[in-house]
């Protein structure tokens, strides 16, 4: 023992050399972080506990630095929820706007809190809401229960009893072409709910994304059932409660036109 | 107290929503008479004012049905829209045939006021001018 102790004292000596060389140098190395000033922005977030089902929904003020948060409101929403109230409710996934889950009202425009920049304005408030006029299922989650409903009816999905004889269906350029601006749709329901008709007769009125679809399948070379698809319409309440509003094309973060499409369809009925 | 959630859907969540029976007539239709008409109401208003109600009361006749009409259906529309039977079984059938009401003593009385009186343009040129 007395033997072996020089040797391991002159190791544990050399390991804490070298640790301290290493915390040291490398610290050294890196660069001194920014110290930005603190920007401290508050955002009022809408809650409702279904767990506490009389008490009545409120908005609840959380301030965050805005320097320690990224840009978008949903990076906002990601930090109260893992540094300040992990209550706080909401669906997120792909963060990069291709999924849809986050639509929300924030500052009164629907939209995806991925692709919503937060306003750098410390001055005023952040206001977010869910998605107007829908059924909240907690803080800001609404039941697309009917939406969702409603995209089944118009069956989206090709119909067509004769497919050729062998291979694929082949579309010209031109046909392809109508198909743009219809297909990109995510169905994150933003246009839907911002829709007044859709506010006051959602169980009958299909709403503008479902309508976009419908007009998808119909504009459809490779599909055969436009004539039903069409006949399914046919009714005062269906699309006919379209009064042109265009909230739907203002609101699409996407980009979109739904309006364009329902108006095409109505052409397209007319012209029955 | 403890409230109890009544779903707007029928069905089970995996049913699709149903449409109502189709009828041209209160889909394509409608629309495109509705849409022909306001547009037909511009040179119906036009030739009524070039001309004179006096002269040419049947001018002043088709533009006062026109009119007649064509607030008929955005009044129905808005039934449509805010009291539909379906929602309100009592009070949208009221309201329904009071606008039926409505819109057919309006028809007599601009009828009777053209034939009688001087007639609905000239009213409105003097109004204008007064």
């Amino acid at each position: 023992m007395s033997v072996l102790r020089p040797a391991i004292r002159r190791l544990a000596k050399a390991s804490i050399v070298d640790a301290r060389s290493f915390t040291t140098s490398a610290s050294r190395l890196q660069a001194e972080p920014l110290q930005k000033p603190a920007s401290n922005k508050e955002f009022k977030i809408y809650r409702w506990n279904p767990d506490e089902p009389a008490k009545k929904p409120t908005l609840q003020s959380y301030t965050i630095d805005l320097n320690q948060t990224g840009p978008m409101v949903l990076d906002a929403l990601i930090k109260i929820k893992n540094e300040m109230d992990p209550t706080l409710t909401f669906r997120r996934s792909c963060r990069e706007g291709i999924c849809g889950s986050c639509a929300m009202n924030i500052n009164g425009q629907n939209t995806l809190a991925c692709l919503c920049r937060i306003d750098r304005d410390t001055s005023k408030d952040s206001k977010i809401y869910p998605l107007p006029h829908m059924y909240i299922v907690k803080d800001l989650v609404p039941d697309l229960t009917q939406f969702y409903k409603q995209y089944k009816s118009i069956q989206p999905y090709l119909q067509n009893d004769n497919p050729p004889e062998k291979g694929e269906f082949l579309q010209s350029q031109e046909e392809r072409r109508k198909l743009d601006g219809l297909y990109e749709c995510i169905l994150c329901a933003c246009c839907s709910t911002s829709c007044p008709s859709y506010w006051w007769n959602q169980d009958e009125y299909l709403g503008p994304a479902t309508l976009m679809q419908a007009y998808r399948w119909i504009a459809d070379s490779r599909d055969s059932n436009g004539a039903k698809r069409k006949e399914y319409l046919q009714n005062e309440l269906s699309m006919y409660r379209c009064h042109t509003i265009f909230n739907c094309s203002r609101t699409c973060p996407k980009g979109l036109n739904p309006a364009a499409a329902i108006a095409k369809i109505k052409l397209e009925l007319a012209a029955d | 107290m403890s409230l109890v959630a009544v779903p707007i859907y029928k069905g089970t969540v995996n049913d699709p929503t149903t449409f109502p029976p189709p009828s041209k007539t209160h889909g394509s239709y409608h629309w495109a008479f509705e849409r022909l008409l306001s547009a037909a109401l511009v040179p119906m208003t036009v030739t009524a004012f070039a001309t004179s109600g006096t002269n040419y009361p049947l001018f002043d006749g088709i533009l006062g049905l026109s009119l007649i009409i064509h607030s008929h259906i955005g009044f129905d529309s808005s039934i449509v829209d805010y009291l539909h039977p379906r929602k309100f079984p009592v009070l949208g059938p009221i309201i329904r045939w009071t606008l039926r009401a409505a819109t057919v003593g309006t028809m007599v009385g601009v009828y009777q006021f053209n034939t009688n009186d001087i007639g609905l343009t000239e009213l409105i040129s003097k109004v204008w001018t007064a």
